[in-house]
C-alpha cells in the first residue's frame, strides 16, 4: 500500500492533534482533581482545627460554671451565654461539613451532650450560695463527668478528621504520583514523537534533497552516469526514478552530441591539414612553396643565430628547361619537374627543406650545414640527377638533364636570409655562365 | 449668682451621671425599669404581649427588620424584668433559650454591662428592644431616638 508524503503529513499532524486534544483533556481533570484534593485539605483542615476549637470551648463551658461554684460570683453567669453562642457555632460550622455517617452520628451526639451539659451547668450557675454547699462538689462532679463525656464525644470529630485527612492525603499523594507518571509518559512520548519526526525527516526529506544536491551537481559537471539511490514508495521514489530516467536521456543525448562533435572537430582538422597542405605546398611537385620556403629560412636562420651554427642555402635551377618544354610539350616540362624534385627530396637529409622557388628552380635549406658539406650535398645532387632523371624520363639521350646549383652559407657569405639567397642566385648565374651542370659557391675555386 | 446657681446644678447632674454608672446595680434594686424600644423601627406600638414573644424568641422579625431583644448583665433590674414581663426566671430564661440556640439555631440575646451601650445599641438598631430604669432614662440627654414602653 502506497503511503504520500502528503498522507504521512496529514497522518502525523492528525496524531499530533488527537494526542494534544487527550494530554489537554487528561490535563484538565488532572488539574480539577488536583484543586478539588486542595479543597478537600483545606476543608479537612478547617475540621481538625473546629474540633479543637470546640473541645476548648466546652472545657471553658465547664470551667465557668466550675468558677461560679468556687466563687459564687454571679457575673460568671454572664459568661454562660458568650460560651453557648461560641459552642453554637462551632457546631453549627461540624454540622455544614457533610460528613459519613459516623461523622453525622457524633455530630448529633455532640449536640445531645452539649444540651444536658448547658442545662446540668445553669443547674450548677444558679445554686444559692455554692461557696462551702456540698450540694455543689457534686454538683460540680457531675458537670466534670458529663463534660469528659462529651468532650470524648467531641474528640471523635478530631480522630475522624483526621482519619479523614489521612486518607485525603494518601488520595492526594496517589494523584500527584499519578499526573507525575502520566506527565513523565507523555514526556517520553513526545519526545519519541520528536525523534521519530527527526528520523523521518532526516531520511525521508532531508538525505534525499542532499542527494538530489549532490547528483544535480555532479550531472551539471558532466557525470551524467550518477543516479540516485532512492527506493521509496512515495513522490521523492518517485521523483528520484524521474531523475535518474532523465540523466539516462541526457548522457544518451551527450554521447550523440560528442560522438558527432567529434566527428565534425575529425573533419575540421582534416580540412584545416588540407588548408595548410594547399597554403605551404606547390601544386604541381608537392613540395614547399616559396612562401614557405621563407618562412621557413626566417626560422632556420633564427636558429642557427641563437645556438651560433651554421646555415646553407643551395639554389636549383634546371639547365635549359626551356629547350625540353618546346621540344617536349609543356607536360613533359611538369613531368621534368616531378622528377628532378623526388630525385632532390630522396637525397636530403630529414631535417633538409626543399621548395619549389619559382620555375624551373629549386630552394633548399641545409641546418647544420656548413660550406664544405653544402657542396658536397649539391654536388650528390647534381650528380644523381645527371644520372637517374634522364633515365626515368622519356627523352632523348642527348637531352641529358642536368642541373646548376649555387651554393651559399651562413655566416661566411651573408647574415641575412635576403643576403644568401642573393649570393646563392649569384653563384647559381655563375654555374650557368661556367657552363652548367656545376655546383658554384661564391668563392671561384669551389667551383666543380 | 445665677452662675453660681448652674454651675452648682451642672455638678450635681455630673455627679449622678458618674454616681449611676459606677453604682447602677445599687440604683436598680428599687426594680424599677422601663422597657425602650428605637423611635422609628416597627416597635413603637408594642404591648407587652409582643416584648414577651420577642424575649422569648417566639417573634424574630417585625416589617423587614430583624427583631432584637437585648438584656443587662445579671442585676435585679434584670430579674425584676424577667419576672414582670417574661414570668420567669433567668434561670429558666436561659434555660429556654439553651434550647432555643440549639434547637432552632436562634441567636441568644446580646447582654450588655452597661445601660448606655444598651441604648446606643437601641439607637442604632430599628429592631431591638430592651430595659434599662427609670432614673437612667430620665438623665440620658439625647433620647429622642428612642421610645420608652412603661410595662
Amino acid at each position: 500500500m502506497r503511503i504520500g508524503i502528503r498522507q504521512k503529513i496529514i497522518i502525523g499532524f492528525s496524531a499530533g492533534v488527537f494526542f494534544t486534544i487527550l494530554f489537554a483533556g487528561w490535563s484538565w481533570f488532572a488539574m480539577e482533581g488536583l484543586f478539588s484534593t486542595t479543597n478537600d485539605m483545606s476543608v479537612i483542615s478547617r475540621k481538625v482545627e473546629i474540633t479543637g476549637e470546640l473541645i476548648v470551648s466546652l472545657e471553658r463551658l465547664l470551667k465557668t460554671s466550675s468558677g461560679y461554684l468556687i466563687s459564687g460570683d454571679k457575673k460568671k453567669r454572664d459568661e454562660f451565654d458568650v460560651v453557648i453562642m461560641r459552642i453554637n457555632g462551632i457546631l453549627k460550622e461540624v454540622e455544614s461539613h457533610k460528613g459519613d455517617m459516623e461523622w453525622n452520628t457524633a455530630a448529633g451526639r455532640v449536640k445531645a451532650g452539649i444540651l444536658r451539659l448547658g442545662d446540668m451547668t445553669l443547674e450548677a450557675m444558679f445554686m444559692e450560695n455554692p461557696v462551702g454547699n456540698p450540694r455543689s462538689v457534686r454538683l460540680m462532679e457531675d458537670s466534670t463527668r458529663l463534660a469528659e463525656a462529651v468532650i470524648n464525644d467531641a474528640e471523635e470529630f478530631h480522630r475522624i478528621a483526621e482519619r479523614d485527612k489521612k486518607i485525603i492525603m494518601e488520595r492526594a499523594t496517589g494523584r500527584m504520583n499519578k499526573t507525575r507518571m502520566v506527565l513523565y509518559l507523555y514526556f517520553m512520548a513526545g519526545l519519541g514523537f520528536l525523534l521519530l519526526l527527526s528520523f523521518y525527516l532526516r531520511s525521508y526529506i532531508i538525505k534525499p534533497i542532499s542527494e538530489f544536491h549532490k547528483a544535480v551537481e555532479m550531472i551539471a559537471g558532466g557525470d551524467f552516469s550518477h543516479r540516485i539511490e532512492i527506493k521509496t514508495n512515495d513522490e521523492i521514489g518517485d521523483l528520484a526514478k524521474r531523475f535518474n530516467e532523465m540523466a539516462g536521456a541526457l548522457k544518451a543525448f551527450y554521447v550523440e552530441v560528442e560522438r558527432k562533435g567529434v566527428e565534425k572537430v575529425q573533419e575540421l582538422v582534416g580540412i584545416n591539414k588540407m588548408l595548410e597542405e594547399l597554403s605551404t605546398r606547390d601544386g604541381l611537385t608537392g613540395i614547399y612553396n616559396h612562401r614557405f620556403f621563407y618562412k621557413r629560412c626566417d626560422e632556420e636562420l633564427m636558429r642557427a643565430e641563437r645556438y651560433k651554427r651554421p646555415l646553407s642555402l643551395l639554389m636549383v635551377d634546371i639547365d635549359d628547361f626551356k629547350i625540353y618544354n618546346d621540344k617536349y610539350g609543356h607536360q613533359k616540362g611538369d613531368t621534368i619537374l616531378k622528377v628532378i624534385s623526388e630525385c632532390i627530396l630522396k637525397n636530403l637529409r630529414k631535417n633538409d627543406v626543399l621548395a619549389r622557388y619559382g620555375g624551373e628552380e629549386f630552394g633548399m635549406i641545409l641546418p647544420e650545414t656548413g660550406r664544405e658539406m653544402a657542396l658536397t650535398v649539391a654536388e650528390r645532387i647534381r650528380e644523381k640527377i645527371e644520372e637517374e632523371c634522364s633515365k626515368e624520363l622519356d627523352i632523348e639521350p642527348e637531352d641529358r638533364l642536368t642541373v646548376s646549383i649555387g651554393v651559399a652559407s651562413y655566416p661566411l657569405d651573408s647574415t641575412t636570409i635576403n643576403g644568401l639567397v642573393k649570393t646563392a642566385d649569384s653563384a647559381l648565374y655563375r654555374a650557368k655562365g661556367a657552363g652548367k651542370n656545376k655546383v658554384v659557391s661564391v668563392e671561384p675555386q669551389s667551383l666543380v | 449668682m445665677t452662675c453660681l446657681r448652674h454651675s452648682g446644678h451642672f455638678i450635681f447632674r455630673l455627679i449622678l451621671i458618674v454616681f449611676i454608672f459606677l453604682f447602677q446595680s445599687l440604683i436598680v434594686e428599687a426594680g424599677e425599669f422601663v422597657i425602650i424600644v428605637n423611635k422609628n423601627g416597627p416597635l413603637v406600638n408594642a404591648d407587652m404581649k409582643l416584648i414577651k414573644e420577642i424575649y422569648l424568641g417566639e417573634k424574630t422579625m417585625g416589617d423587614t427588620v430583624k427583631l432584637l431583644p437585648v438584656n443587662f448583665t445579671e442585676s435585679p433590674l434584670r430579674d425584676s424584668f424577667f419576672k414582670e414581663t417574661l414570668s420567669m426566671t433567668a434561670k429558666d430564661f436561659k434555660r429556654h433559650w439553651l434550647f432555643k440556640v440549639f434547637q432552632e439555631g436562634l441567636q441568644m440575646p446580646q447582654t450588655f454591662d452597661s445601660m448606655a451601650l444598651i441604648v446606643k445599641f437601641i439607637k442604632e438598631n430599628k429592631g431591638a428592644v430592651g430595659y434599662v430604669t427609670a432614673q437612667y432614662v430620665a438623665y440620658v440627654k439625647d433620647s429622642e431616638d428612642i421610645l420608652v414602653i412603661r410595662p
